[in-house]
């Protein structure tokens, strides 16, 4: 079963690997990123990054469709990274009711991203693909680590406006 | 609940505390203490003493020093003699510390002792020449296989 999609810009690193991993009892981590396959610095990265465990998956968009898509994995606890709202929102287009949970944090700044979090930054277009996920009725809430505050979406879109 | 006391030779263990809260975000029970050229081994004695002391002394306590052969572990092994139920661990480094600040523990002894043996040889494995690791095979990716 899929645990939580995490959307984060590092994919999987110290807060990911370690605190959230650990808080949802993963035993996948399925990183989906079109990058990854074809960088080996990056895999060696995640691959030092997988706690003890822990079965470490890295797949382009699609190759992570075709794991959610399989139901042979449904006993497993599977965490799922992507860098981005957009890769987001195309692995739900794509999964079904799949991803029920997603979990947003690590977002840093850029052209035309407002603040929303100590260190998240959100753009038009991600409030956008939030909203669209929210209306499907999955959940979506940010939370740089288990113990920091989580914020809903309507105290995400209520920062974005803030600092517009 | 569980509580974690720190002791290193100067001020390694409050920037390897901050560092551990800066993955995990708050962890409760976690104190850092420096010892400095100056204190004898019965002073940092009495410095681990008053630091647990701060504590719920009902939960369990791990001590953990940075180096076997310094005068922080000295002075830790000392405190076993008051305190036999401590669990006393050196070789401090965030690849263990995290698991540490992580673990659970119960009011059983030897499952604890158990489970931290398992944490100490999952840590031995986070000390990494990196330049050795392969990066990983030939990825698989259309199949829907992990």
């Amino acid at each position: 079963m899929i645990k939580v999609l995490r959307v984060d810009d590092r994919l999987l690193h110290g807060q990911v690997a370690v605190a959230w991993v650990n808080f949802y009892k993963a035993d996948v981590i399925l990183i989906a990123n079109n990058q990854v396959i074809t960088d080996q610095a990056m895999q060696t990265a995640f691959k030092l990054a997988t706690p003890p465990g822990v079965t470490l998956s890295m797949k382009s968009l699609d190759g992570a469709v075709a794991v959610i898509n399989n139901p042979k994995h449904a006993s497993r606890t599977i965490m799922v990274v992507t860098k981005t709202m957009q890769d987001a929102e195309y692995l739900c287009g794509k999964t079904e009711g799949a991803i029920k949970d997603i979990l947003l944090g690590g977002l840093r700044s850029g052209e035309g991203k407002r603040q929303i979090d100590m260190n998240s930054y959100m753009s038009e277009d991600d409030i956008a693909v939030m909203n669209r996920l929210e209306q499907s009725g999955r959940k979506i809430t940010m939370q740089p680590d288990p113990t920091a505050k989580s914020l809903t979406c309507e105290e995400i879109r209520k920062n974005f406006n803030k600092n517009g | 609940m569980k509580n974690i006391i720190l002791l290193t030779h100067g001020e390694f263990s409050k920037g390897i505390a901050q560092s551990c809260r800066f993955i995990l975000g708050d962890v409760p029970n976690l104190t850092a203490l420096s010892i400095t050229l100056d204190e004898s081994v019965a002073q940092t004695k009495a410095m681990i003493e008053d630091a647990w002391k701060t504590f719920d002394n009902s939960a369990p306590t791990i001590l953990i020093t940075d180096i076997p052969g310094g005068s922080t572990t000295q002075s830790a092994i000392g405190i076993l003699a008051e305190h036999p139920d401590f669990y006393l661990i050196s070789g401090l480094c965030l690849g263990l510390l995290l698991p540490l600040a992580m673990l659970e523990l119960t009011d059983d002894r030897e499952e604890n002792l158990a489970a931290i043996r398992t944490v100490l040889e999952e840590a031995r494995d986070t000390l990494v020449l990196v330049n050795d690791v392969e990066a990983a095979d030939a990825l698989q990716d259309e199949e829907g296989e992990l």
